[in-house]
C-alpha cells in the first residue's frame, strides 16, 4: 500500500469508522476537511460520527469547499509515521498545521488527534 | 511507616490557597506543572517524607483549589515565582526549604534560585531550563468560546509527552490531574512558560541545583537543559536526561525520581 495514496486513505477511513472513540469525538460533527499530505490532498466529509464521503481534492474543483485543513509536507508525515517526531509536538508547533475555520477545528480537536494517531499507526501493508 | 497526605489552606498575596502536606523535617516545596495541580505529587510526596522531609505541594493560584491573586491568572514567570516565595514565607516557619518543580514549576525553581539566592537550600527542576517556550499559539484562546474543545487539548497535551509504552492507568490519572484548572489559567501558564528567561541571572545562584528531564519530553530540547547545567557557575549544578521517562516524571516513575533527588541531596550534604 502506497503512503499516501487512495488505498491508504481508504484504509484510514475504514479504521476511523471502526473506532468507537472517533465516533464519540465526531458524533455532532458536520464538517468538510482537506487532508494534505504534501501535494497530495484529500477531501473528507465528517458527519454524525463517521467519515461519510471522500475524494481527491484540487483547488477550485470541489463546489462544496472545505471548513478546515490539516496539512504538512510529506517529510513531516513520514516523521510522524516512523516515530522520529511525536504527534503532540508536530501539532503544538504547527509542523502539522490546522487552518481554516478554527472554531470548528478546535471544537473537534479530539477527532484531529485520533485521525493523526491513525495515520501514524496504520501499517503500510494494511 | 506510612505517611498520610493532608490538605491545608493558607493566605498568600491576599488570596486563599490550598496545599497538601506530608511528613516532618526539612521543608520540601513541590511546584506542579502548567494546567495541573498538587495531585501531581501524590506518588512522590510520601517517598520524600520517608527520607525526612516535610513535603508541601500547593495548588498554584488559579489552579484547582487555589484562588487567583486579584482574580487574574499570572502571565509572567517572575510573578509566579514571587508567589511561591510568599507561599514559602507563609508555610515554612522561617526555615529554608528545598524547592522542586516540574515544567513551569521547574522554571519557578530556577527563578527562585536566581532571585532569592540565599533563600533556598537547594533547587530541583524537572522538564525546565533557563529559557523555555515551546507552545506559542495559545494566547488567543483564553475565553471558552474561542476553543470549545479545549478540554480535549488538555487531555492530549497532558499525556502526549509521556514515555510510551506507559501504564494506561497512569495516562488516565494524568488526564484527571489536569482537569481541575480553568482554560484562562491554562493559557496564562503557557504565556508564563514562553516569558521565562533567567539566562542573564544564573550567575547569582548560590545553592545546589539538580536539573532532570525525561527523554520523551518534547516540550523542551535536551540541549536547553544541558546548557543550563553548564551555565550555572561554581559547579553548583548537575543532572541530565533520564532515559525511559517523559514529561510527567514525578508520576510516571516516582520511585526513580525520588532516588535521583535523594542521591543529589546526599551528594550536596543537604540530607
Amino acid at each position: 500500500m502506497h503512503f499516501p495514496g487512495a488505498d491508504f486513505l481508504n484504509a484510514l477511513i475504514a479504521r476511523l469508522n471502526a473506532d468507537e472513540a472517533f465516533a464519540r469525538a465526531t458524533r455532532w460533527s458536520d464538517v468538510k476537511i482537506v487532508l494534505a499530505f504534501g501535494d497530495e490532498r484529500w477531501w473528507l466529509k465528517l458527519y454524525g460520527g463517521k467519515v461519510i464521503d471522500s475524494m481527491p481534492w484540487f483547488p477550485m474543483a470541489n463546489p462544496l469547499g472545505w471548513d478546515y485543513q490539516i496539512a504538512a509536507p510529506l517529510a513531516t508525515w513520514q516523521a510522524l509515521r516512523d516515530g522520529t517526531r511525536a504527534l503532540g509536538h508536530l501539532l503544538d508547533t504547527g509542523a502539522i498545521a490546522v487552518d481554516g475555520d478554527l472554531l470548528q477545528a478546535n471544537r473537534l480537536y479530539e477527532s484531529t488527534h485520533l485521525m493523526l494517531s491513525a495515520i501514524r499507526d496504520l501499517p503500510a501493508d494494511a | 511507616m506510612t505517611y498520610e497526605i493532608t490538605g491545608r489552606y493558607a493566605m498568600v498575596d491576599g488570596a486563599r490557597c490550598y496545599y497538601d502536606v506530608c511528613g516532618e523535617g526539612i521543608p520540601l516545596v513541590c511546584i506542579h506543572m502548567g494546567w495541573a495541580c498538587s495531585l501531581q505529587w501524590h506518588h512522590f510526596m510520601p517517598l520524600m517524607a520517608v527520607a525526612g522531609f516535610r513535603v508541601l505541594a500547593p495548588d498554584l493560584p488559579g489552579h484547582a483549589k487555589s484562588m487567583p491573586v486579584n482574580w487574574k491568572p499570572f502571565r509572567k514567570m517572575r510573578d509566579y515565582a514571587e508567589w511561591v516565595w510568599h507561599f514559602i514565607e507563609a508555610t515554612c516557619g522561617g526555615e529554608k526549604p528545598v524547592v522542586c518543580g516540574s515544567g513551569i514549576g521547574g522554571d519557578m525553581t530556577l527563578q527562585l534560585a536566581c532571585h532569592h539566592p540565599e533563600g533556598i537550600r537547594a533547587g530541583m527542576g524537572f522538564e525546565c531550563a533557563a529559557r523555555t517556550g515551546s507552545i506559542s499559539f495559545l494566547s488567543g484562546y483564553a475565553d471558552p468560546h474561542t476553543f470549545p474543545g479545549f478540554s480535549a487539548l488538555t487531555d492530549n497535551a497532558s499525556t502526549s509527552a509521556m514515555y510510551y509504552p506507559c501504564d494506561p492507568l497512569k495516562v488516565l490519572e494524568s488526564k484527571w490531574q489536569h482537569r481541575a484548572t480553568y482554560q484562562e489559567t491554562c493559557v496564562a501558564d503557557m504565556d508564563a512558560w514562553n516569558d521565562h528567561d533567567v539566562r542573564e541571572h544564573l550567575h547569582r545562584i548560590r545553592c545546589p541545583i539538580f536539573l532532570y528531564k525525561g527523554e520523551a519530553d518534547y516540550h523542551i530540547p535536551d540541549q536547553a537543559v544541558l546548557d543550563t547545567i553548564a551555565a550555572i557557575p561554581h559547579g553548583l549544578a548537575e543532572g541530565g536526561i533520564a532515559p525511559g521517562v517523559g514529561h510527567l516524571i514525578m508520576m510516571e516513575q516516582p520511585e526513580r525520581l525520588a532516588e535521583a533527588c535523594l542521591g543529589f541531596l546526599r551528594r550536596r550534604g543537604i540530607v
